[in-house]
């Protein structure tokens, strides 16, 4: 069922060269702050659709409120590494090589180029896929190379160019997208777009009753899940209690959102790969267990190979119970603090069990 | 430059004060408070009582709590890590992996097996191998197939003796009565005689003396070995185990350092940290 077998991180954000070798259906990150979670998930959601400039776009911005958006070239520029400050240009390079279970390889090199324009830039261009708020002086190619495309859909040695003028792009020969991937950041589940679509899917594909007892778990008085267009205006997505009636998702709890963002993004990954960041986030310790046997069990069935961030030794716990008596699934990697001599660790999930109850080795 | 760091593998709690009373004479002493223990090395502490075992199956709740004793001198420290039997690879192993994850070098590791049920030392050995084979996920490869008694250069060093001298049967048992026999002789005699004397005399039935196996096997003699002992640590120190008196007491005093076989674990324990 997983995917990828392994990733191999070259220069990537602040991972100078990082690996991550026999990944399993489960896999868990863990580390101190800034050690390069994120970064590893940005990694493999790039990987999933590597020649497409709006994938790099909108995993950069991930991190981030629409509200508070980073300027587009600082977005793309800050996948690379600096070793200097960004002045006057900029210019680096990033590898990963992804190896597949069952054989084969994906090896994926971008090269980006940042320089000052002779021109300030002119309003958006007719046509731009994106348009950035902000004019800049600046301008960027990005260039994408894709060796062994498992789906051939790019010349070998031909690498894709975007070109970046300011404030603006139009994204040109894209090729296809590798493994379906949907990513879940600890704020994601503010924003009803992505959850829309995936409860849509869940509709159509008839497993209402199992997200509605997923819900349960957390509000057991949760009956339906509908969306609605109350006065005629959108589509939002609702909850019947059987006490209270409809209520829409955005007034409940952070964590019932949660819950939801986790089934949504992992139907809409199927095949594919589901990564979660900071995976407790919004989540009552005590939910965890509940929430995460539901969560494997729904990757298990569609196919997902499940990349999990966390802080939380509960959480680590929970995924643990989760996944039985499969504990050949679980794998964790640990990864070392920035600037340390030390590579990722890995453990399996024998490893894990024992750690984690005899005794409660703190594996983070 | 931070410290040395020695992991010190033995089978019990009496291996283990033995090991200590040998570092003290290096000048070790033992730390025993959490806040005396660097951050660093504080992974190594468990933080929850044993739930379960590397099995995944339950612990009885009256199974002792597997943490290390931790020891320091001047330059280095030694964390003896207590096993048992089939327990001591996965304790090495588990203690390896926290290293790992804590973010420590170990520099040294001894390991400090027994041999009261093996004819060899070597068999001894061969078992703790075919053990430590099974552990995964060791940050670095470990190979103890090593001649007892002897070292492999690291990193990080290797170490292995077998109990009492890497070549007779035995256990900590024959070194305490070799000790025995020079610090309290009176009553090492008066011990035998008594255990002797029960052992013949006290109406004990094969139930009640289940614990010492078939009659002329290594496990009796090992039994009875530890029997004696017992019998003159309950003198010495009373409704205490064993251990209690191998460090109070004067076992491992005056003469009996300069016993031959003594000074063979005194020179692995210097090799072990040289």
């Amino acid at each position: 069922m997983p995917h990828w077998k392994s990733i191999h991180i070259e220069r990537f954000r602040r991972l100078e060269n990082l690996r991550l070798d026999d990944l399993g259906a489960v896999n868990l990150l863990v580390g101190k702050n800034n050690s390069g979670k994120t970064s590893v998930l940005e990694a493999l959601a790039i990987a999933s659709h590597p020649t497409s400039a709006t994938q790099w776009i909108d995993v950069g911005r991930e991190r981030e409120l629409k509200s508070a958006r980073t300027p587009l070239l600082e977005v793309l520029g800050w996948f690379f590494p600096h070793d200097r400050p960004r002045e006057n240009g900029y210019d680096g390079t990033a590898a990963l090589h992804m190896t597949l279970v069952g054989g084969g390889s994906v090896d994926i090199r971008a090269e980006y180029k940042e320089f000052r324009q002779v021109e300030m830039t002119p309003e958006s261009e007719e046509g731009s896929d994106f348009v950035d708020d902000e004019p800049s002086e600046y301008a960027a190619t990005l260039e994408i190379w894709l060796k062994n495309d498992p789906r051939r859909t790019l010349l070998e040695e031909t690498p894709v160019i975007h070109e970046f003028s300011g404030k603006s792009f139009k994204e040109v020969g894209t090729g296809a997208r590798l493994v379906p991937c949907q990513w879940v950041t600890p704020v994601s589940h503010r924003t009803s777009r992505q959850l829309l679509a995936g409860i849509d899917q869940i509709l159509e594909e008839r497993m209402k009753p199992e997200v509605i007892r997923l819900l349960r778990l957390l509000a057991p008085d949760v009956e339906d899940i509908e969306i609605r267009s109350p006065q005629g205006r959108g589509a939002v997505i609702h909850l019947y209690h059987c006490k209270i009636g409809h209520v829409p998702l955005a007034v409940e709890g952070d964590g019932m959102r949660r819950a939801l963002a986790f089934a949504s993004a992992c139907v809409q990954a199927r095949g594919g790969v589901l990564l979660l960041d900071e995976v407790e986030t919004a989540l009552h310790p005590e939910a965890l267990s509940g929430v995460f046997r539901f969560l494997v069990e729904m990757c298990r069935a569609a196919r997902v190979q499940l990349f999990v961030s966390t802080h939380s030794l509960e959480a680590v716990d929970a995924m643990l119970a989760s996944v039985g008596d499969d504990v050949a699934d679980l794998v964790a990697y640990h990864l070392p603090p920035r600037d340390s001599h030390q590579t990722v660790y890995r453990l399996g999930g024998q490893s894990i069990r024992s750690m984690r109850s005899e005794g409660g080795v703190d594996l983070r | 430059m931070p410290a040395p760091i020695t992991f010190l593998l033995v089978e019990g709690p009496h291996d283990a004060e033995f090991m200590a009373c040998l570092l003290k004479g290096r000048g070790f002493e033992q730390r025993k408070f959490v806040s005396a223990i660097p951050e660093l090395y504080r992974k190594l502490i468990p933080k929850d009582y044993p739930a379960k075992n590397e099995n995944g199956k339950e612990v009885p709740l009256t199974d002792p709590h597997p943490v290390p004793r931790f020891y320091q001198n001047a330059g280095s420290w030694v964390f003896i890590l207590i096993g048992g039997g089939s327990k001591s690879a996965h304790t090495l192993a588990k203690a390896l992996r926290t290293s790992r994850l804590a973010g420590f070098d170990v520099d040294s590791i001894g390991v400090i097996l027994d041999q009261d049920l093996e004819a060899r030392p070597e068999e001894a050995r061969d078992t703790f191998i075919a053990e430590f084979a099974k552990e995964q996920d060791l940050p670095f490869p470990v190979d103890f197939n090593i001649k007892p008694g002897t070292f492999v250069q690291g990193p990080p060093r290797l170490g292995l003796f077998v109990l009492p001298d890497n070549s007779q049967p035995g256990a900590l048992e024959d070194l305490l009565l070799e000790c025995g026999e020079a610090q309290y002789k009176a009553l090492k005699d008066k011990a035998l005689s008594f255990r002797d004397d029960a052992l013949e005399n006290a109406g004990l039935t094969a139930d009640d003396l289940a614990l010492y196996g078939k009659p002329g096997g290594l496990k009796e003699i090992s039994r009875q070995k530890k029997a004696w002992v017992g019998a003159m640590g309950a003198v010495l120190m009373p409704s205490m185990a064993i251990q209690n008196s191998i460090r109070d007491n004067r076992w491992l005093a005056g003469e009996a350092l300069a016993l031959p076989r003594i000074q063979n674990v005194r020179r692995f324990i210097e090799d072990l940290l040289a």
